[in-house]
């Protein structure tokens, strides 16, 4: 799949999406009488989505609308890579505490950036995942009063 | 005279160590933010906002400012050394001040664009500090269907300018709009578009959704950049601006500081076209236009002036009359709102001790970033080859702590991710992020604006006639929405006016 389609799946994504909205609008009440009620804007913001996500669509397919940028497979997947760990990270939170889970967090996210095993970088990413999570637990639970989930381990 | 006493009253304020302390920090972060490539200023902002808004009042915004105004200084350390833009308002600046370097000259470069970054500030706040009290004045005299036009006219004006394509610009506002009304309805009660999920009844922390489109996206968009040309040599006292550049160069630094100012108060337009606009001046004017480019101080002096005089300017909007012209100020609104204070007319009424603080910590930080960045440039010039795959992870320890530091949720983090997740997606098919956090920021006031003129009126919306200023903005409106086809008709190119336009 190219950029192209991408975009107009999107657009035609973005147009199922509009109809809902407007559905909802009625769903929520457009109007009370002569007052708007709280569906007026939805319904109202679904139709400019829909009708401008369908002029994309027709341009996208006319090869009027050229999209420049690109990604190369390489990024996609470093992409989705570092999304899957901040959201294991965001799981294990409540049990391993956020600054544990903030030192695993980091190295995995170094190695899906550059995945090296020359020994310089690997010393550099235990250092620095160890101690900016450190720096940061002290700087938002001691200095900024924050509360930092702790986890079993207490830490 | 009551200006002035005002302003030299929240110059000391700013003097205060805790707000001194937060305007320097921002300073310092701003200055790296702008040197290294991949992250810009609204990133910055973004990713530090959880972090400045926990320090609470006028330190709060003078770290976020202290940011934004930190990365003009900074963004030049890049383009200078190493011939790649730090930011987008520092495009032009590699034009003469990578060949400068080459010459071996890159002191003397550094040097000027400290000097033309703090002249373009100074008249910068000069303007900011003159015009925001008779705007707001004049603003106070707005009801809220003059306050209502002028929200759609900025709205439509950064749409329609703020990216390649008008029409998903319109897109992305309309998805920006209805993210700002998730949540529980405050006129008519209901909850929308909250899935049955307590956590949204209150709405999308505006804060969260920044972080994710602006800061996770940018370094989304970079995970392969890296730096792999050598740093140009200078030597640190060679970094100290000379007298002789800056009278050489005094009409390239007060029309880079005016065309800025001027540029940098539309909203939409944004530093990135004003620092074109006014090299482009600057070269047209030139009695020897043929050297520009070739490596001289007069095309250093002229952007690096307007692209900090801009900063400042893009800020009146915003405290004035609560509108954002841009993403960064947007982000800066967040902040404000978030410390409990609605921007526009009235803050400078409720709280004029807090504003003129602010703005006493603009003057401070202007001077401070001189000396910041003349004794940090030799740190942050080796600074740039640390690796994205060190820094990037850092980074993202910074925001998983500060975006649960907001509410003490890990629910935002997930809503941060989604945003990212979604913002690097639209980015990449050229929607632009910066109506759709607007929209985010002033659609429900827009919302409410709206229904309750309709509610006191019956539903008849034809009441704005009677408000002439309203018809005059929405008519400009009107006009807005219709240049992008008009430029088209007159076969012109539309200037950049953001990140991912360059």
């Amino acid at each position: 799949m190219n950029i192209r389609h991408l975009d107009q799946i999107v657009a035609l994504c973005l147009t199922g999406f509009g109809a809902y909205l407007i559905w909802a609008g009625f769903d929520y009440g457009l109007m009370r009488g002569t007052t708007p009620g709280a569906g007026y804007f939805p319904a109202l913001i679904g139709g400019v989505i829909v009708v401008l996500s369908i002029v994309n669509f027709a341009r996208s397919l006319g090869g009027i609308e050229k999209v420049k940028a690109t990604m190369s497979r390489r990024e996609v997947a470093q992409f989705i890579g570092i999304v899957v760990a901040m959201l294991v990270f965001v799981f294990i939170t409540p049990w391993l505490g956020m600054t544990l889970a903030a030192m695993l967090l980091m190295p995995v996210t170094a190695f899906i950036i550059r995945p090296s095993t020359d020994r310089r970088f690997v010393l550099q990413v235990v250092l620095v995942s160890v101690l900016a999570p450190i720096i940061c637990k002290f700087a938002f639970s001691n200095l900024l009063n924050v509360p930092i989930p702790a986890g079993v381990f207490g830490f | 005279m009551d200006i002035i006493s005002l302003l030299l009253g929240g110059i000391v304020n700013a003097l205060e160590p805790a707000v001194l302390a937060s305007t320097i920090f921002g300073a310092i972060i701003g200055l790296l933010i702008g040197a290294l490539p991949g992250l810009g200023p609204t990133a910055g902002v973004a990713i530090m906002l959880p972090v400045a808004v926990s320090f609470g009042g006028v330190a709060a915004l003078a770290c976020l400012a202290g940011v934004y105004y930190g990365s003009m200084f900074g963004g030049a350390i890049t383009s200078i050394l190493l011939g790649i833009p730090g930011d987008a308002p520092s495009v032009m600046t590699v034009l003469d001040g990578y060949p400068m370097a080459q010459k071996g000259e890159a002191g003397r470069a550094l040097g000027m664009s400290v000097f033309a970054s703090f002249f373009g500030g100074l008249l910068g706040l000069i303007g900011l500090v003159a015009l925001s009290v008779p705007i707001s004045r004049a603003a106070l005299a707005f009801g809220p269907t003059e306050m209502t036009a002028l929200m759609f006219f900025a709205l439509s004006l950064v749409s329609v300018l703020g990216g390649r394509n008008a029409i998903k610009g319109f897109v992305a506002l309309a998805l920006g709009m209805w993210l700002g009304m998730i949540g529980i309805d405050p006129i008519a009660g209901p909850a929308r578009f909250t899935f049955g999920q307590m956590d949204l009844f209150e709405g999308l922390d505006f804060s969260v959704v920044a972080v994710g489109l602006f800061g996770l996206t940018a370094m989304f968009s970079s995970l392969d950049s890296t730096i792999s040309r050598d740093l140009a040599k200078f030597e640190f006292r060679s970094l100290f601006p000379r007298f002789r550049d800056a009278i050489a160069t005094r009409w390239e630094l007060l029309s880079g500081s005016l065309i800025g100012f001027v540029v940098g108060v539309l909203p939409g337009v944004g530093a990135t076209a004003a620092t074109m606009l006014s090299y482009a001046s600057a070269k047209r004017f030139s009695s020897r236009p043929e050297l520009f480019g070739t490596g001289i101080v007069k095309g250093i002096a002229a952007p690096e002036s307007a692209n900090n005089s801009a900063s400042y300017a893009s800020m009146i909007p915003l405290f004035t009359l609560g509108i954002p012209g841009s993403a960064t100020t947007a982000v800066m609104m967040g902040g404000l709102l978030m410390i409990g204070l609605q921007p526009g007319p009235l803050l400078f009424v409720n709280n004029g001790d807090f504003i003129w603080s602010v703005f006493g910590s603009f003057w401070v930080g202007n001077l401070a970033l001189v000396f910041l960045t003349l004794l940090l440039t030799p740190i942050l010039a080796s600074m740039l080859f640390v690796q994205v795959a060190l820094l990037y992870p850092v980074v993202i320890a910074i925001v998983v702590f500060g975006v649960y530091a907001i509410e003490y949720s890990t629910a935002n983090i997930l809503i941060a991710v989604v945003a990212a997740a979604i913002g690097l997606l639209l980015i990449k098919l050229d929607y632009p992020p910066v109506p759709m956090i607007l929209g985010l920021v002033l659609g429900p006031l827009l919302e409410r604006n709206i229904r309750r003129t309709m509610i006191q009126n019956q539903g008849d919306l034809t009441v704005v006639f009677d408000h002439p200023i309203a018809v005059v903005l929405l008519v400009a409106t009107i006009v807005s929405i219709l240049i992008p086809v008009i430029l088209k008709l007159l076969k012109k190119d539309k200037i950049p006016a953001d990140e991912q336009e360059i």
